[in-house]
């Protein structure tokens, strides 16, 4: 397995830790509000700030981490050059993280069209956004490993 | 059909080449070596300017490193030059 597929792979995981912790913390703060409460839009917006602020954190952490483990027990250090494959996978993978988040989107305006919550359209945009990160690094694996 | 269409033979080229091993292609083209590693295994077609690069590694042009065409098109671009 590439350097690349066991950085997304571990980048992948530590994502859906910590939307889960995120993630819960939010479902029960919503539980006591009404449902279309301007609160429950304030919760999800704290949500949404403190979810993205925390994997960035999370993320540089485990990858100081996965570096230094992997050089001690592969002896092979991250590569330094980034190439057109790479720069070509980027690319593919992100698209796929458009799509299917561009989707997800549309499914979170679909249910506010079709009288949902106000909870339900966050809810369905959470979810969409972890999908769609999974996806992400899903695409990073694939393409990595079907042409390694 | 095969999807990829383009051919290579720089794993004999290396060979021939005193052995060269992918890590040290890799490094004078200016690619990694996965890549090197992807086109060897005809996984991955190259942009022309990497071809090209490889090509000059192995002092050729570039149509005696790289090729195109499918098993039934080379069979018959043989017997034209037989």
């Amino acid at each position: 397995m590439t350097y690349y597929s066991k950085k997304a792979i571990l980048s992948g995981i530590s994502s859906i830790v910590v939307f889960i912790f995120f993630y819960l913390d939010v479902i029960g703060k919503t539980a006591l509000l009404s449902v279309d409460s301007l609160a429950v839009a304030k919760q999800w917006g704290m949500f949404f700030v403190y979810l993205l602020l925390a994997e960035i954190v999370v993320k540089i952490v485990v990858m100081i981490i996965f570096n230094l483990i992997n050089t001690m027990m592969t002896r092979e250090s991250e590569p330094k050059i980034v190439d057109e494959r790479d720069q070509l996978i980027e690319l593919k993978s992100v698209r796929n993280f458009c799509f299917t988040f561009a989707i997800g989107f549309f499914l979170a305006m679909s249910a506010l069209a079709l009288n949902q919550s106000i909870n339900m359209m966050f809810v369905i945009l959470a979810f969409s956004f972890i999908i769609a990160g999974t996806i992400l690094e899903a695409s990073y694996v694939f393409f990595y490993e079907r042409e390694a | 059909m095969s999807k990829n269409n383009v051919h290579n033979s720089i794993r004999k080229l290396r060979f021939l080449h005193d052995e060269m091993t992918q890590q040290q292609l890799a490094e004078k083209v200016g690619v990694t070596r996965q890549t090197i590693v992807a086109i060897e295994k005809e996984k991955y077609s190259p942009s022309l300017e990497v071809a090209f690069l490889i090509a000059r590694v192995f002092r050729l042009p570039l149509e005696e490193v790289f090729s195109y065409g499918t098993n039934n098109q080379e069979s018959e671009g043989e017997k034209i030059e037989k």
